[in-house]
């Protein structure tokens, strides 16, 4: 091996050393906005990432007037049959409501979320991620009563 | 140029066998840390309430395992070398051809396999990110507080031993240089190391599990098309062994 072919391998270790130090420098300690848009996930979401919502049919609650619709004032429990597989139960309100929920997944803890009507007339629409079967709770703000529906998309 | 140094190709071997325990033991090392205070900080962006958080640690990451897979090959090369000083030249050349045939099959199937592996949770992870508040929160969970610094070190260590294996290589033999398809080995692997070290400081620490998952996706395509350049390579080597053995005198039974 010739001095120059010696010189050359150096300088590849040493460069890919340094570009390692670099990437370690790089970026900072931010741990990131969870709630702000995401170029690269969103991106991964177009490819294949959109999940299926759970369908109406499977989803039974007491306070059930027919398939999918909910209707309640206080408290109603809606049991979410399990849809084999990660689904999204789409909650669908003219009104504000407030949902209780586990997390899918081994992590053991429950989120509680108060949804609003959207600004451009939609309603309120909460999606709930399941991949098991579940119960999830509703709560109607107030005195009067609220009308939900699982919508199947 | 003269003949093989048959320590250094030892040591060689040793550090590539340490570099590849290293990277399959990240599942051990890495992660586990409670992760529940960080969670409850971080869910706040999201203007829920958390209960009964428990059960949640940081991920240990997929990408770094997977890099096994394409150093499975500089294992495999480097060991072909050691197996050149137990066996005679010819016999080397037979076993060579099978053996290769048989160990890219074993890797593009496993490839194939982590990859799938792969894909699902990635499109797990990514659906459950974007099925705000609910699905965010469990992403955030489960994969959502990588240990971006423990990775660095334990890639760093990673990177040293393939340095040092691929140095005790060249100082084995230099003649090994003159061998393309080693050189590029080399090169993928430590591109791929640094690559992943770059990748894990590329976003924020949320979105790190989603970035490793991609790598390791990459990483399995990549010990894929290697297996196949192994695959494609045996093939003339057990067409050499089989027309050796035919030419060879058939042995008469002693009467």
């Amino acid at each position: 091996m010739s001095g120059r072919q010696k010189a050359l391998l150096g300088l590849l270790a040493v460069l890919l050393v340094a570009l390692f130090v670099v990437a370690v420098g790089v970026g900072g300690d931010d741990r990131g906005d969870p709630g702000a848009r995401h170029g690269l996930v969103d991106r991964l979401g177009v490819l294949g990432g959109e999940r299926a919502a759970v369908d109406p049919a499977t989803v039974d609650a007491d306070c059930a007037d027919q398939t999918g619709r909910l209707t309640f004032s206080g408290r109603c429990v809606v049991r979410v049959a399990d849809p084999g597989g990660l689904r999204t139960l789409v909650l669908r309100s003219a009104a504000r409501f407030t949902v209780v929920a586990p997390a899918p997944g081994d992590a053991a803890l429950t989120i509680r979320d108060e949804v609003e009507p959207a600004s451009d007339g939609t309603g309120a629409v909460a999606k709930v991620a399941v991949d098991q079967a579940t119960e999830v709770g509703l709560i109607c703000p107030g005195l009067g009563g609220c009308t939900v529906v699982v919508a199947p998309s | 140029m003269g003949d093989l140094r048959k320590p250094f190709l030892l040591l060689a071997m040793l550090a590539i066998v340490l570099a590849i325990g290293v990277e399959l033991g990240a599942g051990l090392l890495l992660g586990g840390a409670d992760a529940g205070a960080a969670l409850a900080d971080t869910a706040g962006a999201l203007e829920v309430d958390l209960d009964d958080v428990s059960g949640v640690s940081e991920p240990s990451g997929r990408a770094t395992g997977y890099l096994a897979l394409v150093d499975a090959v500089a294992v495999w090369s480097t060991g072909l070398f050691c197996l050149g000083m137990l066996l005679p030249e010819r016999v080397q050349g037979r076993v060579q051809g099978v053996a290769s045939l048989i160990f890219s099959i074993i890797l593009i199937i496993v490839g194939l396999v982590a990859l799938v592996i792969a894909f699902v949770e990635l499109s797990i992870m990514v659906s459950l990110f974007l099925a705000v508040p609910f699905g965010t929160i469990a992403y955030l969970a489960l994969w959502g507080f990588f240990p971006v610094g423990e990775a660095a070190l334990l890639l760093g260590l990673v990177l040293l031993l393939k340095l040092v294996w691929a140095g005790l290589l060249v100082l084995a033999q230099p003649r090994f240089l003159q061998n393309k398809g080693l050189v590029l080995l080399i090169l993928t692997t430590l591109l791929c190391t640094v690559v992943l070290e770059f990748l894990h400081h590329l976003v924020p620490v949320i979105l790190v599990s989603i970035v490793d998952d991609v790598a390791a996706l990459v990483f399995a395509v990549i010990a894929i098309i290697w297996g196949l350049v192994l695959l494609i390579g045996s093939i003339p080597a057990i067409v050499k062994a089989i027309r050796v053995t035919a030419a060879l005198p058939a042995r008469r039974p002693p009467r």
